[in-house]
C-alpha cells in the first residue's frame, strides 16, 4: 500500500476535465487508488466520486493505493497532479 | 373541432407545413415494480445490456460531435462515458435491483436521485451543474430500459417537423437536418445551440411552445409560422393552403435575395454602404463570407469564454482564434470587441460577485479594467495576431465606453502591451486602428470629443436605448417603452453620425436598429455608411438599400428628426417608407 499527501495547485480545482484525467489514470492500474479529503474518502476511478469531494485548489488530499502495482500507481496519479493535470496552470 | 393552436417565440425566420414528429427526452413516470426472486438476476443483466447501449451511443455521439464540430465539443461526451461505466452509479444501482427485489428503472431512479441530491449540495456552483450530466446519462440509460429508440431521429424518412420538449447537445449534432423542415421546441432560449445551428441553414425554430409535445402527439399535419411565433396543429385545408402559398412567397424571396449576394450595396443615386457581420462563433463566418460582407464589424469575443468556461483562455488561445477568424475572412477587416462580460451575460468565473444592479455595474471595459491580467491576455492576443497580418486587419473595439478617461487608459494599455511585445520579439502593428462602443448616452453626448481621441466609433443600440429611456426591454412590465424610435434616441445617434463625419473616422452600428427595415432607411439619411449585422440580415438590408435614394432619405431624416414622439416616427416612416418596403416584400 502507497500513501501520499497531494496538493491541488491548479486555479479551478478537480473539476470535470481534470477528474476525468485522473480517472483514466487510475484505471489504468491493476490497484484500488482512493482520494480523501475532509475525512471523505472516495474512489479515484470513480468520476461522480471525484466531483462530489469538491476539490479546490489547496486542497490537502490524502492518494492511498492498494494492490499489487501501487507504487506505480501513486507515482503516476501524483505527477498528474504536479503538473496541474497537464493544463498549465 | 377548430385546430389547436399555441403560441411561442420564433428564434429563426421562417414557415413550414408538414408532418410532426415528437421526440420527449423528459423520463417518463418511474414506477416501482416488485420482482419476483427468480427475475432478479435478469433485471441486472437487463440494466447492464442497457448501460452497454447507452455507451455504445455515447462513444457514437462522441466521435459524430468531434467530427462535426471539433475536439473541443467532445469534451463533454468523455465525461458523459465516464459517468455511464462509474461505479459509483452501477455498484448502487445493481444492489438495489438485488437487495429490494425492484426494477432497473426505479433504481436507477432512486440512485440518480440521491447523486443529483448529494452535487446540489456542493458549495462550488460550477460543480452542482454537473449534476445535468448525471442526469443526461440516466436519462438515456432510462430511455434505453423503457425501449426507446433515439436512433428514430437519425432515420427520419422524410421531410418532417420536430417537435420536442428540448433538445439535448447529444441528440441535436446527430440530426439528418436536411429532412428537418422546422422545430418547436417547449424549452430553450434564442442563444441554444440547436438554434444557432438551426439560424444558421435557415430552418425555422419556435422555442417556448408549452404543450406542443402533447399537441403534437395527437396531430398528423401543423404550420410552424416562426416569424410570428404561432404553431397550428391539424389546420383546416383552407388555412393550410393560405400557409403553402405564403411559405412560396417566402421561398420566392430568399431566392430573389440570392441574387443580390455579389451585387454591389449601393443606392439608386450612387451612394456606397458597407454591410458587415456580427459574429458570435467562428462557425458564422462561413455565413458571412457567403452573404459577400464588407468585414466583420463586431466580434464577441465573450463567447470564446462561455465557451470553454469555466477554463478560460489564454494568450495563445486567444491569438489563435483571431488569426482563424482574420484567415477565414479572406483579407476583410475584422472588428474585435474586448470581451463584454458582466450585466446580464454574466460569467461568474470572471466576475466572482453577485451585483444589486448587475446592468449598471462592473461590465464592459469596467470589468477588463478591474481584472487586469485577463484584460492583458487578450489585448496581448489580440495584438499578436494583428502583427501576423497586414496594418488594417484587426480592430480593437472597447465596450461600454461611458467617459473620455476610460477610452484613453484602454489606449494606453494597448500601447504599453505594445511595447512589450515588440520588446519580447513580436511582429506588431505600431498603430492598430482603435474604437469606442458608443452605448452609454454620456459617450454619445460627448461624440465630439470621443472622436478626436478614436480611430473609429461603433453604436450599440440595444444598450443605448435601455440606457436612454431607463427600460429594461426583457422586463414585460415595461417593455412597451422600448422604443427604437424615440426621437431622443434619433438625435442621440445623429450626433454621434455627424462627429464621425466632422472628425473624418468611420461610424458603424452593430445593434438591432442596423438590420430594421424601418430604421435603415432613416440611419441610411442620417449619414450612416456602415452596418453590421447578423450575416442572414445581409442580402435583405442589402436588397432594401439597393431600392433607396440617398437624397430622398437624406431630406427623410432631416424631417424626422424635427418629430416629437415614437409613435409620430414610427408612422411618419412607414408612411414614407411602404413602397421600397412593398418591392422587397418586407412585412413590417
Amino acid at each position: 500500500m502507497t500513501i501520499r499527501e497531494l496538493q491541488i495547485i491548479n486555479k479551478l480545482g478537480l473539476h470535470a476535465r481534470a477528474a476525468a484525467k485522473v480517472v483514466h489514470t487510475a484505471n489504468e492500474f491493476e490497484s484500488e487508488v482512493f482520494l480523501g479529503a475532509d475525512g471523505e474518502e472516495v474512489n479515484a476511478k470513480s468520476i461522480l466520486g471525484l466531483l462530489t469531494l469538491a476539490a479546490t485548489q489547496g486542497t490537502p488530499l490524502t492518494l492511498r493505493v492498494e494492490g499489487p502495482d501501487h507504487a506505480e500507481a501513486a507515482a503516476a496519479i501524483e505527477a498528474l497532479f504536479r503538473n496541474c493535470f497537464g493544463e498549465g496552470e | 373541432m377548430s385546430p389547436a393552436r399555441l403560441a411561442g417565440l420564433g428564434v429563426s425566420p421562417g414557415i413550414a407545413v408538414g408532418e410532426p414528429v415528437v421526440q420527449e427526452i423528459r423520463p417518463i413516470v418511474v414506477l416501482r415494480i416488485p420482482l419476483p426472486v427468480a427475475k432478479v438476476e435478469d433485471e441486472v443483466k437487463r440494466f447492464h445490456l442497457a448501460v452497454e447501449a447507452t455507451i455504445a451511443r455515447i462513444i457514437e455521439n462522441r466521435d459524430h460531435a468531434a467530427r462535426q464540430m471539433g475536439e473541443e465539443y467532445a469534451t463533454i461526451f468523455e465525461a458523459h462515458h465516464l459517468i455511464a461505466a462509474d461505479s459509483s452509479l452501477l455498484d448502487p444501482v445493481c444492489d438495489m435491483i438485488r437487495t429490494k427485489r425492484v426494477n432497473a428503472e426505479w433504481a436507477v431512479d432512486q440512485v440518480v436521485a440521491r447523486l443529483v441530491k448529494k452535487f446540489e449540495a456542493l458549495p462550488d456552483q460550477y460543480l452542482a451543474e454537473r449534476k445535468l450530466d448525471v442526469l443526461d446519462v440516466s436519462s438515456q440509460i432510462l430511455g434505453t430500459l423503457h425501449g426507446q429508440d433515439p436512433s428514430k431521429l437519425e432515420n427520419l424518412d422524410g421531410p418532417v417537423i420536430l417537435v420536442a420538449d428540448d433538445l439535448l447537445p447529444s441528440t441535436a449534432v446527430k440530426l439528418p437536418l436536411d429532412k428537418v423542415l422546422a422545430f418547436v421546441l417547449e424549452m430553450g432560449g434564442p442563444t441554444s445551440h440547436t438554434t444557432i445551428i438551426a439560424r444558421s441553414l435557415g430552418i425555422p425554430v419556435i422555442v417556448g411552445a408549452h404543450g406542443a409535445c402533447e399537441a403534437g402527439h395527437h396531430s398528423r399535419r401543423m404550420i410552424v409560422d416562426a416569424f410570428e411565433g404561432k404553431i397550428i396543429f391539424d389546420p383546416d385545408p383552407a388555412e393550410e393552403a393560405e400557409y403553402i402559398s405564403r411559405l412560396n412567397e417566402h421561398l420566392e424571396q430568399q431566392a430573389q435575395l440570392q441574387e443580390v449576394r455579389t451585387l454591389p450595396t449601393i443606392t439608386r443615386d450612387g451612394r456606397e454602404v458597407s454591410l458587415l457581420a456580427n459574429i458570435d462563433l467562428l462557425t458564422e463566418v462561413d455565413e458571412a463570407v457567403h452573404w459577400n460582407v464588407a468585414g466583420v464589424g463586431l466580434y464577441r469575443s465573450e463567447f470564446l469564454y462561455m465557451q470553454r468556461s469555466p477554463a478560460l483562455p489564454d494568450e495563445d488561445d486567444h491569438a489563435e482564434v483571431y488569426r482563424n477568424l482574420v484567415s477565414s475572412m479572406g483579407g476583410r477587416p475584422v472588428t474585435i470587441r474586448t470581451f463584454d462580460l458582466g450585466g446580464k451575460k454574466l460569467a461568474r468565473e470572471v466576475t466572482g460577485s453577485d451585483e444589486a444592479n448587475p446592468v449598471l455595474g462592473l461590465r464592459g471595459i469596467r470589468l477588463c479594467f478591474s481584472k487586469p491580467d485577463f484584460f492583458a491576455t487578450q489585448l496581448r492576443g489580440l495584438l499578436r495576431a494583428a502583427g501576423e497580418f497586414p496594418p488594417g486587419r484587426i480592430r480593437i473595439m472597447f465596450p461600454l465606453i461611458s467617459c473620455i478617461e476610460e477610452f484613453k487608459l484602454a489606449k494606453l494599455l494597448v500601447r504599453r502591451l505594445t511595447d512589450d511585445l515588440r520588446n519580447e520579439g513580436y511582429k506588431v502593428q505600431e498603430h492598430i486602428p482603435l474604437g469606442a462602443m458608443v452605448e452609454v448616452p454620456a459617450a454619445a453626448v460627448m461624440a465630439e470629443e470621443m472622436a478626436c481621441e478614436a480611430d473609429f466609433l461603433s453604436i450599440g443600440t440595444n444598450d443605448l436605448i435601455q440606457y436612454s429611456l431607463a427600460v429594461d426591454r426583457a422586463n414585460e412590465l415595461v417593455a412597451d417603452l422600448y422604443r427604437p424610435t424615440s426621437p431622443a434616441v434619433l438625435r442621440l445617434i445623429a450626433k454621434v453620425i455627424k462627429a464621425g463625419a466632422d472628425r473624418g473616422i468611420d461610424v458603424a452600428m452593430c445593434g438591432e436598429m442596423a438590420s430594421d427595415p424601418l430604421m435603415v432607411p432613416l440611419l441610411l439619411g442620417l449619414g450612416l455608411k456602415r452596418f453590421s449585422m447578423n450575416p442572414l440580415a445581409v442580402p435583405k438590408i442589402r436588397s432594401l438599400i439597393r431600392q433607396l435614394s440617398a437624397k430622398e432619405t437624406s431630406s427623410m431624416a432631416k424631417k424626422a428628426l424635427k418629430l416629437t414622439t415614437a409613435r409620430e416616427v414610427e408612422e411618419f416612416l412607414l408612411e414614407k417608407l411602404a413602397l421600397s418596403l412593398a418591392k422587397i416584400k418586407i412585412r413590417v
